[in-house]
């Protein structure tokens, strides 16, 4: 941790004796704050009474601080006109030494936190109760600043600063130390914002925003700001809460906060250090069946005993990733009151309120108990009456057309109602009281990109890449500002603003191919925006087919090996899209060969190979779909279909004459039989190659030779 | 919704989950574009029925289906592209147009769909040579061949595992005479249901023997509506082709959608609560028709439109 570097375990609890002079106070201080393995991690120099007994190993809490307060006292000249000339002239010479040994100091520096620590415990932030607090622990009466404090403690603290950073170069961790808006005490209280307790619960805060351990896109201005909305509500001390509201504890704050992030596993814990885990309400809806189930992070073990308040005792038990088995109890009694379940390490809560949403959990199979609603997807909410009104105009405003109140049933808590099919895409335009909180949709617990048309990435490890025109939308959490807007800048162009709850597109900016940065108050996020290639084929084109078999009744999808199919002769047909793929013959028989002719000929002819093959179609009315307003084509060609495989396509314009065009090159088929199959139809046939007819060049040797045949045939 | 953003989207990304169809579907839908959402399953059935992409709805999977012309059916002497539409492909179809006399582009622009890309020609090889210029598929003409190889019931049938009925979800029956779902206190009657399960409904056919079975939904509608004799597809002629109606609660199943949407390349339009397919030859509604074991209806003019007065001019 930040401000001890592994306050868990007793630094001096490895047999050697409690600290009783300046000097083992001096080392031990150092040993307990500056490690090798904080090296570049800011830290912070917290020191409580709890911390004062840690350092010191054993004791008891009294008896440390009355120990460090013996200690520094042995370094005073109390009657003196600076009562810290000896620790000053000490600091001296350390510096003048090069700085190079541990600063002797500290134990001074750790008495003067002590009293900011104190004095933030109880409120008033005044530089007259701080040094009154100082007073109290050198056990010494006077007001004001003591003799010398001016001139001795901010030069402290300015060596304990170069010590960290110049000389260690951070190695050791580095400085939060900021003498903020107080010139003297403000170096102390700039280290007393958040007491070792705090520092616990912040696991609650990450996890509040979404954040999952090793997350690099948050940084220490964005937690500063969630912190600052949360640490009011949040299971804080008082002084932590105090600080939170001061602007001059927000460097330190932020260190504070960058530190416990870095540091954190996943886990949340409870006031008395137990791993924290929620409790839920899940919910069938056919026949309506409610029951609680409690989370099982990572880490808990899969059977559990666990006590609740009143004494009883239950296993849990888990049998699906993620959750414990079904809960006994009273479901009224718990959404009422609450619910605390413990055990030895661990620790299950279900806050009582007034507004339950649940979404779909594919994992446990039932409608599950969530923080708030997600855009575009259907929740349900259990209501107490109470706030039904609320809630029914608020979804009358915002919610997507289709939720509904559910009749009133036995198999529902008495008091509360049941509404299905709620979905809010769009985030309120105005403020929403906490109560309502849930309903307001969210994509995360902090600043989010989210919708957009994502595309796979095209370098491992990286991702937010999205389809130019596709850009996602910036999500704002509801405790992003308390101000009226925040703008939203894209790279260096502002492109809007939007409140607190709020959400803005990027697409529609015509923003270039590339990498793209968002800022959004403290919040900054990255995206990429590409452009396919054009010689780059669509990755997993024609991946799904329909797989059909040719069998002895038509076709069918059953494989062929299948006891219900024994009737398959042929073999797989693959129909993706438009594109069918199959061997020939396993596919039905090609359709008859269809001619496209010009419309507005004043006759037309299909000639076949043999003699008497004719067909003098006609255009027909032009399909009317075609005009249809929406469609507004031009029917330039018809269809013409014959029989016979198509050699010659003729049609006869009024001002130039005959024109024909070469179909299949077939050579002519001339014979009696031929001839007397249809004397009409030979006749026209026959005909057909007197005329003198426009045609490419290509086509006119074979053209001759059905002329001849013709002349033959006559 | 931008339907055309969509299919450029299928297009680029070519494969992915139901569930980032549905999110990236979703943000298009909320875009203030004014144009009406619609669900993502009826997008995405759409887009499946125009021979855009398949679905996988089982394994929740979809991919982008392979880029094709093809020619039309009596349709003037135009061509249609179907399947996968990036943006750098049109481009290369308007420079290879560009640079022709025999060929030209027009796209429409659809509510419900995305534009519809016709490729007018003089004949069919200059369609089949701009196929080989960009490299896709050519083919004479889809609908035709598509409604050559369309399964029957039976072969739908045979391929659905027998499950049983889903546990504590909510239920609906499908009434085949009014086409709706209706309130089911319990499955087993013979009969069509639909349980809202976890991600999406599930549809169970029951024929009255004891199993019932797995089945996707308009084959199950298909199914009912053949045990029930209850005919509903209609087809009407218009010269050498015709017009296809089918009711919107009675969707066709994918194959046999898209062998009447493939005769012109449009998503179906909609009227009184019939989509109605344009430009369908008579030939391939039977198809269609005898294989999901429906008996065409010649198309009923007299129909009374959805809305109050219609009806009641048509009483009078």
């Amino acid at each position: 941790m930040g401000d001890n570097g592994g306050h868990n375990e007793h630094p001096n609890s490895s047999g050697t004796r409690p600290p009783t002079t300046y000097e083992q106070w001096a080392a031990l201080i150092a040993e307990h704050f500056f490690r090798p393995e904080n090296d570049g991690i800011p830290i912070v120099l917290y020191v409580d009474d709890e911390i004062v007994a840690a350092i010191a190993g054993s004791q008891g809490v009294a008896n440390a601080v009355h120990s460090l307060i013996s200690a520094v006292r042995s370094r005073l000249h109390i009657n003196s006109a600076n009562m810290f000339s000896r620790i000053r002239v000490e600091a001296l010479d350390w510096s003048a030494r090069g700085k190079r040994e541990v600063p002797p100091f500290t134990p001074a520096i750790a008495l003067a936190t002590l009293a900011a620590a104190r004095m933030a415990a109880e409120g008033e932030m005044r530089s007259t109760n701080y040094y009154r607090r100082f007073w109290e622990l050198l056990g010494l009466s006077g007001s004001g600043a003591p003799p010398g404090y001016g001139d001795t403690f901010p030069l402290l603290w300015r060596y304990l600063i170069e010590w960290l950073d110049d000389v260690h170069r951070g190695h050791l961790g580095r400085s939060t130390i900021a003498q903020g808006s107080w010139p003297f005490i403000g170096y102390s209280l700039s280290q007393t914002v958040m007491k070792r307790s705090d520092h616990d619960r912040l696991g609650e805060l990450f996890d509040a925003m979404d954040l999952v351990p090793g997350d690099t896109e948050v940084n220490g201005e964005e937690l500063l700001v969630a912190y600052q909305w949360w640490a009011p509500r949040g299971p804080l001390s008082s002084a932590a809460r105090h600080a939170a509201a001061r602007p001059e504890c927000a460097p330190q704050l932020q260190a504070i906060l960058s530190t416990e992030f870095r540091l954190w596993d996943g886990n949340t814990v409870d006031e008395h250090g137990n791993r924290l885990a929620s409790v839920h309400l899940a919910m069938e809806l056919s026949p309506i069946e409610m029951f609680l189930i409690a989370a099982r992070p990572r880490g808990f073990p899969a059977t559990l005993g666990v006590a609740s308040d009143d004494g009883a005792h239950t296993t849990l038990r888990s049998t699906i990733d993620g959750w414990y088995d079904p809960l006994d109890g009273s479901i009224t009694e718990a959404l009422t009151s609450g619910l605390l379940l413990q055990a030895s390490g661990f620790t299950f809560r279900l806050a009582p309120a007034d507004l339950i949403i649940l979404r779909q959990d594919m994992g446990v199979g039932a409608w599950v108990s969530v923080r708030e609603v997600q855009p575009y997807t259907t929740h349900c909410a259990l209501v107490r009456d109470r706030l039904l009104d609320k809630v029914r105009a608020y979804l009358t405003r915002y919610a997507e057309s289709g939720w509904q109140l559910t009749a009133p049933s036995r198999r529902l808590p008495a008091g509360w109602t049941l509404i299905k099919g709620i979905a809010v895409s769009e985030p309120p335009d105005a403020s929403v009281g906490d109560e309502l909180a849930a309903l307001v949709p969210a994509v995360k617990g902090r600043v989010a990109l989210a919708g957009g048309l994502p595309m796979p990435s095209l370098i491992a490890g990286s991702h937010n890449w999205y389809l130019l025109g596709g850009e996602p939308d910036v999500w704002v959490p509801r405790w992003s500002s308390a101000g009226p807007a925040i703008t939203v800048s894209v790279d260096t162009g502002v492109v809007g603003s939007l409140v607190a709850g709020g959400r803005l597109r990027l697409a529609g900016h015509a923003l270039l191919p590339g990498p793209h940065e968002v800022t959004v108050g403290s919040s900054r996020r990255h995206f990429l925006t590409v452009a396919p290639p054009a010689e780059q084929a669509a990755n997993g084109e024609g991946q799904l087919a329909h797989r059909l078999y040719r069998s002895r009744d038509g076709f069918t999808l059953a494989p062929p090996l299948s006891k219900e199919n024994a009737s398959v002769v042929g073999h797989q047909v693959w129909v993706t899209g438009a594109l069918v793929s199959a061997r020939d013959d396993d596919l039905p028989p090609p359709p008859a060969e269809v001619i496209r002719l010009r419309r507005g000929a004043a006759e037309y002819r299909l000639i076949g190979a043999v003699q008497g093959q004719v067909l003098l179609p006609t255009p027909g009315r032009e399909p009317a779909w075609l005009r249809d307003p929406s469609v507004r084509l031009q029917a330039n060609f018809f269809d013409a279909v014959a029989t016979f495989p198509v050699v010659w396509a003729m049609w006869r314009w009024r001002s130039t004459g005959w024109s024909v065009r070469l179909i299949n090159p077939l050579e002519p088929v001339v014979s009696a039989n031929n001839a007397r199959a249809g004397d009409d139809l030979s006749s026209v046939w026959s005909a057909s190659f007197d005329i003198d007819a426009r045609s490419k060049e290509d086509a006119r040797e074979l053209w001759s030779r059905y002329a001849a045949a013709a002349r033959r045939s006559r | 919704m931008n339907h055309n953003l969509m299919l450029t989207w299928v297009s680029e990304r070519g494969n992915g989950s139901w569930v980032g169809f549905r999110e990236a579907h979703e943000w298009l839908s909320s875009a203030s574009d004014g144009v009406t959402g619609s669900h993502a399953s009826t997008t995405a059935r759409m887009l499946s029925m125009l021979g855009y992409m398949e679905i996988d709805w089982h394994e929740r999977r979809w991919a982008v289906a392979p880029t094709v012309l093809t020619m039309l059916p009596e349709a003037g002497g135009y061509a249609l592209l179907a399947g996968c539409r990036t943006r750098p492909l049109m481009k290369r179809v308007r420079e290879i147009v560009d640079g022709t006399q025999s060929l030209i582009v027009e796209v429409r622009e659809q509510a419900n769909a995305p534009s519809t890309v016709f490729i007018g020609c003089e004949n069919e090889d200059d369609v089949a040579w701009l196929a080989s210029e960009l490299g896709v598929a050519f083919v004479s003409s889809v609908s035709d061949q598509l409604s050559g190889l369309l399964p029957s019931l039976l072969a739908y049938l045979r391929a659905s595992p027998p499950s049983p009925a889903p546990r504590g979800a909510e239920s609906v029956r499908f009434d085949a005479h009014t086409l709706r779902w209706r309130d089911a206190t319990d499955h087993d009657a013979p009969g069509l249901y639909r349980f809202e399960v976890y991600g999406r409904p599930e549809y169970r056919w029951r024929s009255g023997a004891l199993l019932a079975y797995d089945v996707d939904y308009p084959v199950g509608i298909y199914l009912e509506l053949s045990r029930q004799k209850v005919a509903v597809l209609e087809h009407g002629s218009d010269g050498r082709t015709g017009t296809l109606r089918c009711p919107v609660g009675a969707p066709m199943p994918t194959l046999h959608a898209r062998a009447a949407a493939l005769c012109n390349g449009m998503a179906p339009r909609r009227e009184n609560g019939m989509d109605v397919f344009v430009n369908v030859p008579e030939l391939i509604a039977r198809r269609i028709a005898s294989s999901l074991s429906q008996t065409l209806k010649p198309i009923d003019d007299r129909r009374p439109a959805l809305g109050r007065r219609d009806s009641q001019r048509w009483r009078r």
